[in-house]
């Protein structure tokens, strides 16, 4: 049981060493993300963040996506493109679609000209019947600087609003629980690479519950949310109906912070000087970066022409850019059968250790 | 972040050779060919291993950029037909790229353009040093 405490704490960024050296006794830790590539490693990029216990998902590119379920792509509530290549934004009319008769909103981020792309796409539909829907997309378009926001609602029949601008700094969105930063990676065209981070984890103390006479519930998410969201001490928190706590005895009791995850979004990009310097402050410390590697280094000059990286460059950048954990993906069909390759070379550039066949599926822990 | 437009990019990724032109601790200008490599941030030149009079490292060019880091280099199309001229010129400041990864990439790029490159040893970023030129200014012309 320890050992997959420690493993699950590993996964998550957190050191157990850490948390046992102050004497606390933590719950199973579950990482907040739970990343998962809709097409695997092998086909269209689309990196579903699921954020646990909040029943909110992002996207991170949008190939295709029919075979998932609708259920899965409904609590996406915001889509971070990286260009809009074929395989990296078809999936738009699939979630135009399942989205289009429902009361929501979907943002959706991309370099500056995705909004074209958007205005694009919606033009070849007709919509005549859509004045009652409430369905609207809010874009925003990551300049260099500055961030352009346009809205083209249904019931406007998608009509192209500019909602203004606002200046960034790199981080692109954030709430109470997490950010988003983009960099602009250069694949001839700008491929946006993204890193989402969880601003802090809370971890509760299960041997306080015990002491505080309480059991665990929903409730604790709930005191965890109003922590987040700086909500005041003397706050009730209901453990039970008709039972309240104020905030700040509950979380100084059971409450132990811990770093937050990252996970780092790398595709379609030229192994580059400016951007292997962009990567690597981008995805610096990163718990699990996902980084494309669609070529082996035998087909380096081929990689090269084509503005993307082979595995080993792929393992070069995980390894500057100080990663706890490297996912290659993206792979070419060229190499069927030979998948396996790509991920030894990766990872033995990423560790410097040579793995024989079949090692890795021994090794790697299950993704969080 | 100064950036290629498409059509510059485009003309320098087909031609072969840069003049870099440097100022000596004097004001001497000092213009010489270079091959070169870009990516959207600028144009990368390593001192390589032709043969020189000396260590690659101690050339007239690097040390000039090491006591006045700016530079010009510029690429042109001669013909004699005269309304086919053109030249790109960049000018801009110039860093010493010392972090291994990013040396290792510029030369991926370099050898991605120059097969030469490929047989030459130029990983020690100490003997081989490559710099980056900025396009701080970037400056057209053609003939017509």
């Amino acid at each position: 049981m320890r050992a997959l405490l420690y493993r699950a704490m590993r996964a998550a960024g957190q050191s157990p060493c850490q948390l046992r050296g102050r004497g606390i006794t933590v719950r199973a830790v579950k990482t907040t993300f739970r990343p998962r590539l809709l097409n695997g490693q092998t086909g269209d990029p689309a990196l579903l963040v699921t954020l646990r216990w909040q029943g909110r998902s992002i996207l991170i590119d949008l190939g295709r996506i029919d075979r998932t379920p609708a259920a899965v792509l409904l609590p996406i509530e915001a889509v971070f493109v990286s260009h809009a290549h074929m395989d990296h934004f078809m999936g738009f009319d699939q979630l135009l679609r399942l989205f289009l008769a429902r009361d929501t909103e979907l943002r959706l981020y991309g370099p500056t000209g995705i909004a074209d792309c958007v205005q694009g796409k919606l033009a070849g539909y007709t919509w005549n019947l859509t004045d009652e829907y409430r369905f609207g997309i809010e874009v925003v378009e990551i300049g260099e600087r500055e961030l352009v926001r346009w809205r083209f609602a249904a019931a406007d029949r998608f009509a192209r609003r500019a909602l203004g601008t606002a200046p960034h700094d790199g981080t692109v969105f954030a709430d109470r629980i997490f950010v988003v930063q983009a960099a602009p990676l250069d694949h001839k065209i700008v491929s946006m690479a993204y890193a989402v981070s969880e601003r802090v984890h809370l971890n509760v103390r299960t041997d306080a519950l015990a002491e505080l006479g309480v059991r665990p519930g929903p409730w604790l998410n709930a005191l965890k949310n109003a922590v987040r969201s700086g909500a005041p001490a003397d706050t009730p928190i209901e453990l039970a109906p008709g039972t309240r706590r104020p905030l700040a005895e509950l979380r100084d009791a059971l409450l132990v912070e811990t770093p937050g995850q990252k996970i780092a979004y790398v595709v379609d990009t030229l192994f580059s000087p400016a951007n292997a310097a962009r990567v690597v402050r981008l995805a610096h410390g990163a718990d699990l970066f996902y980084c494309e590697a669609p070529f082996l280094d035998e087909d380096l000059d081929q990689a090269t022409r084509r503005y993307h990286l082979t595995a080993r460059q792929a393992g070069a950048l995980a390894r500057a850019a100080g990663v706890r954990r490297l996912a290659v993906f993206h792979f070419s069909p060229r190499y069927e059968g030979r998948y396996g390759d790509i991920v030894a070379e990766a990872q033995e550039e990423f560790t410097g250790h040579r793995m024989r066949y079949g090692e890795l599926d021994e090794r790697r822990p299950p993704l969080p | 972040m100064a950036s290629w437009t498409s059509d510059v990019r485009r003309f320098l990724d087909a031609h072969r050779v840069g003049r870099l032109a440097t100022v000596g601790a004097d004001g001497t200008p000092h213009a010489v060919p270079v091959c070169y490599a870009l990516d959207d941030a600028g144009l990368y030149v390593v001192a390589d291993a032709k043969p020189k009079r000396g260590p690659a490292r101690r050339l007239a060019r690097l040390e000039n950029l090491r006591r006045h880091p700016r530079a010009a280099l510029v690429v042109d199309e001669y013909d004699d037909d005269w309304s086919r001229l053109r030249w790109v010129m960049v000018r801009g400041p110039v860093e010493f790229i010392r972090e291994p990864t990013a040396h290792a990439a510029a030369l991926t790029l370099l050898r991605a353009r120059y097969p030469q490159y490929r047989a030459m040893p130029l990983d020690d970023l100490d003997a081989h040093p490559i710099f980056r030129l900025a396009p701080e200014r970037v400056l057209e012309w053609s003939a017509t």
